[in-house]
Formats: C-alpha cells, structure tokens, sequence
C-alpha cells in the first residue's frame, strides 16, 4: 500500500516505518530526521499542503502530536485532524489510522475512579489541553467517517511506551524492577506491530466503520482492557512487565 | 448581575444585551477582526480570547457569560480552529478567576439530520455535518461539557430553533424549526433566574408552528417558554444541593 504518514519523525514513527518495510511510506513532519526514505515537509495544520500529499495514497496514518503549547496543540491536534479527514473525503480514501493518548477517552473522571476501562466508552477527556484538544480531533475524525460510508477509522490509542529494556521514553536509565510500571504501557515494537496490523487488516472484518483500541500490555491490574485489539487486530503485547510489577524479580 | 455576552456586534448578542440591559449590567466582548464594525456600536470590548491574562483580566468579575457557541461567520478551517481555541481559553479564563455560571447559544442544526418525523429531545445525539459552521458548534459544547464535568460550574445549552425571527412579520415564523426572537429572550431571562441550576442542562427551543420538527417539552416545563406568560418553574424533584441549606 502506499501509505502517507503524518508526523512521521516523532518518538513513535521511526518504529512505525520500520515496521511497514513492505509498504511504500510517504513521512511527512516538520524537521527532517536521518533515517527518514521519503520524507516530504509538511504542517500538519496546513490544509492546503495536507490535501495535497494525500492524492493519491491508500491510508493515511496520522501521528502527529502536541502537547504543551496552548495554541499549536490546536492547530495540530484538532484542526490536523479536519485537515486529516478532508484529505480522505476529498481524495476517497478509505484507510485512516489516527492516533492518541488514552485518556482522550479515558479522562480523570474514569481512570481515577474505576478499572476494566476499554476503548468504546463515550469520551471523558476533562479539560488537559493534550487529551481534550485530541478528543476534539477525534470527534472531527467521527463525524467525517459518519457522513462518508467509504471511509473505515480506525484510532489506536497509547500513553506510555518503553524500550525493550524498559527504558522509559525520554528517561535515560531502565526503570527499576519491582516499581511498578505506568498503568497504561506498552513497548515502541508492540505499539508500531499493532499500527501494522491496523494498516493491513481486511476492512469486512472491522466491526464498524470506526473502531477504537487501546494498545497496552497486558498488566495485571487490568485498568485497562486491551482486549478488543486483540480480538479484532489480533495484537498481543510480546512484552508483559513482570520484571516492573512483579517484585519477586527485584 | 454584570453579564458578559460574546459576539458583541452580533444581531443575536445585541438583541439579548439590549433586552437584559433591562435588569443587569451588559458587557459585550468581540473579535477583533470585527474593528472596522464596531463604529457603530459603543463599549464593545475587543478580545482575541488569547491564552494571555489578558483574557482573565477582561472577564473577571462577570456574573454570567453568554457565549455563542454556534457562529455562521466561521468558513474556514482555520475558522473552526480559532472558534475552539477560543472557547477553551475563554473556559479556562473563566475558572481560573472564579465565574461559574454560563449560557452556551447553540443550535437546533445540530440534531436536524433525524427525520421530522422523530421524537428528538435534548435526550438525543448531536449528529452535526461536516460544514465548519456546525462542526465548530458541536466542538464548543464538548468543550464547555467537558469543563462542566471537571469544575463546579453550570452551563446552561440553550439550542435554538432555525432560522431566528426577529420580527413578528417574519416569514421564518413559519419554517418547522424557528424560533421567534422574543421566545429567545424570555428562555435566557429565565434560566438566568433559575434558583438552582444545573451543571449541565440542554434547552431545545423553537416556536410552536405547525408540524414542529423538535419537541420542546423540557423547555416548556422549566423555563415556560414557549408559552412566554407562564412564572419560571423550577425542577420539580428535590436533589440534594452542596451548601444551599434554609434557615
């Protein structure tokens, strides 16, 4: 498939790429990186540049991000998104694989209270700039694919990733066994194989037109259920975090 | 109260300011983009409703604020973008310098898409299009909901019929889904006096034509409109309030 991605060059894409070595991949970001093939500039706020490195393409996996800044986590987290789904209605694309963290869905009114949360539970994304300005962005994603019965959405969501080491992202040093880890975590190959399969599943298995999963570990607390990723993606996280959870390792 | 109403030049701000000037103290707040308008209308603040405390400096003290969450001005990408930009750091504005009561002017468009023939009630999903205009005003009330739901604070939806009659001659009077202006004013008086608002509550109004296309039952029993001679009426079923015991 040729496959646009969309903030290719952050933490998560190098993984991504690696991972769909089969496919021809258009990376597209702000800043070129070395291990970039194809690499073409583009803000993802730019509706007119977003339009046009979209012709074409089969999927558009979009995972750009932006966190700290009032206005550019907008311009980025909602209007990326319009501009994301424009692109796929104008250029009839069916594929789009976006991209967030949990807790647009699973806010602070869910995860400070309760477990077994899952990935179709209406939105609670509270007022955090991050999580609400992509829970926006998502809901501009919903109502695109509403309207266009061609286009199939498919949302992985993460938080947390580590290396195989279990090197936290952007920590230095491995996290020490026996201290638990985050309660929603997953290793950069396992989140980067689950946007695979995402990409090249057969769209008549999808139960719907939009479909939503948590992509995480399988963590004994079980506050998150990774398990509609697994039925349907057929994922399974190849890392368990025994070492962080389970202190007889220490 | 000091009422604080967005989209100052507006044909819709201007009516509900100039009826609640009435009873209250009303400022109005606009774009600055609108500059070149405001020479004919006087005390309208200008605002970008940037991230600043600029943005808290000009609301604090505000009793209420009015905010229209639906704008037919907004076309553009970069429109919708703005709009939700602003309505978060007008929110968060609002929080961090205490305001806690707030009227969101929404629209009945965003539920259009059901049949006519359908019992849509404040109980049903918004399926907005994709046109900037209802997008942009489907994203205001996730985002005025999701600080209702964080914060104690009370956001009265107030989802108007279409179009809006402003005159009594008005042909709209007669489209399915109207309203008439005065039905408009009256519903905003009264939520303003509701002795114990909710968190979150959703108004739907239009006028009583022929072959109404939504029901608006729910605003008929709380706030007597459309029937505009009847005494606000409060909820009738008792819900413990934090910190509104009697003596």
């Amino acid at each position: 498939m040729k496959v646009l991605i969309l903030g290719a060059n952050g933490m998560l894409g190098p993984w991504v790429s690696k991972a769909l070595s089969d496919h021809e991949i258009i990376e597209t970001d702000l800043e070129k990186i070395p291990s970039n093939i194809n690499y073409h500039k583009i803000d993802i706020s730019n509706t007119k540049d977003v339009l046009k490195i979209s012709e074409g393409v089969d999927a558009i996996i979009n995972l750009s991000v932006l966190r700290a800044d009032r206005k550019l986590a907008f311009d980025v987290n909602t209007l990326g998104n319009y501009n994301m789904m424009l692109a796929a209605e104008t250029h009839k694309i069916s594929r789009i694989i976006n991209t967030g963290p949990h807790f647009q869905i699973a806010g602070p009114t869910y995860e400070d209270f309760d477990f077994e949360l899952n990935p179709d539970m209406p939105p609670q994304p509270g007022v955090n700039l991050y999580a609400l300005s992509k829970s926006l962005g998502q809901e501009i994603c919903n109502q695109f694919t509403r309207k266009n019965d061609f286009i199939f959405l498919q949302t992985l969501l993460f938080y947390i990733f580590y290396d195989e080491n279990y090197i936290r992202a952007a920590e230095n040093t491995p996290q020490p066994s026996g201290s638990d880890p985050a309660p929603f975590s997953v290793t950069w190959t396992d989140a980067a194989e689950a946007i695979k399969l995402a990409l090249e599943i057969d769209l008549k298995n999808l139960p719907s037109r939009s479909e939503s999963y948590f992509i995480n570990s399988n963590l004994p607390h079980n506050k998150f259920s990774n398990q509609k990723a697994k039925n349907i993606l057929g994922w399974n996280a190849t890392k368990d975090f025994e070492e962080l959870w389970n202190r007889k390792n220490k | 109260m000091k009422i604080l109403i967005s989209n100052g030049i507006d044909k819709l701000s201007q009516n509900i300011g100039k009826h609640l000037s009435q009873k209250h103290e009303i400022q109005y707040f606009e774009d600055p983009s609108k500059k070149e308008s405001l020479k004919d209308f006087n005390e309208i603040i200008l605002t970008p409703l940037d991230s600043s405390k600029k943005t808290n400096k000009i609301i604090k003290n505000s009793d209420i604020i009015i905010y229209q969450g639906l704008v037919e001005d907004n076309k553009t990408p970069n429109d919708l973008n703005n709009h939700v930009q602003k309505s978060y750091n007008l929110l968060s504005a609002a929080i961090e310098t205490g305001i806690t009561n707030f009227i969101l002017i929404s629209s009945l468009e965003l539920i259009k898409s059901y049949d006519d023939s359908n019992t849509v009630t404040e109980t049903w999903k918004s399926t907005p299009s994709t046109e900037i205009p209802f997008l942009s005003g489907h994203l205001t009330e996730i985002i005025f909901k999701e600080f209702s739901r964080t914060f104690p604070i009370n956001v009265a939806v107030l989802r108007l019929g279409y179009p809006i009659a402003y005159m009594d001659s008005d042909k709209g009077g007669g489209i399915i889904s109207s309203v008439k202006i005065k039905e408009v004013l009256i519903s905003i008086e009264r939520i303003i006096s509701l002795k114990n608002p909710k968190k979150w509550d959703i108004f739907h109004l239009q006028s009583d034509v022929k072959s109404k296309k939504f029901l608006t039952k729910k605003t008929n029993e709380i706030l007597g409109v459309p029937i505009d001679k009847r005494e606000t009426k409060n909820e009738p079923f008792y819900n413990p309030k934090l910190g509104v015991s009697e003596k």
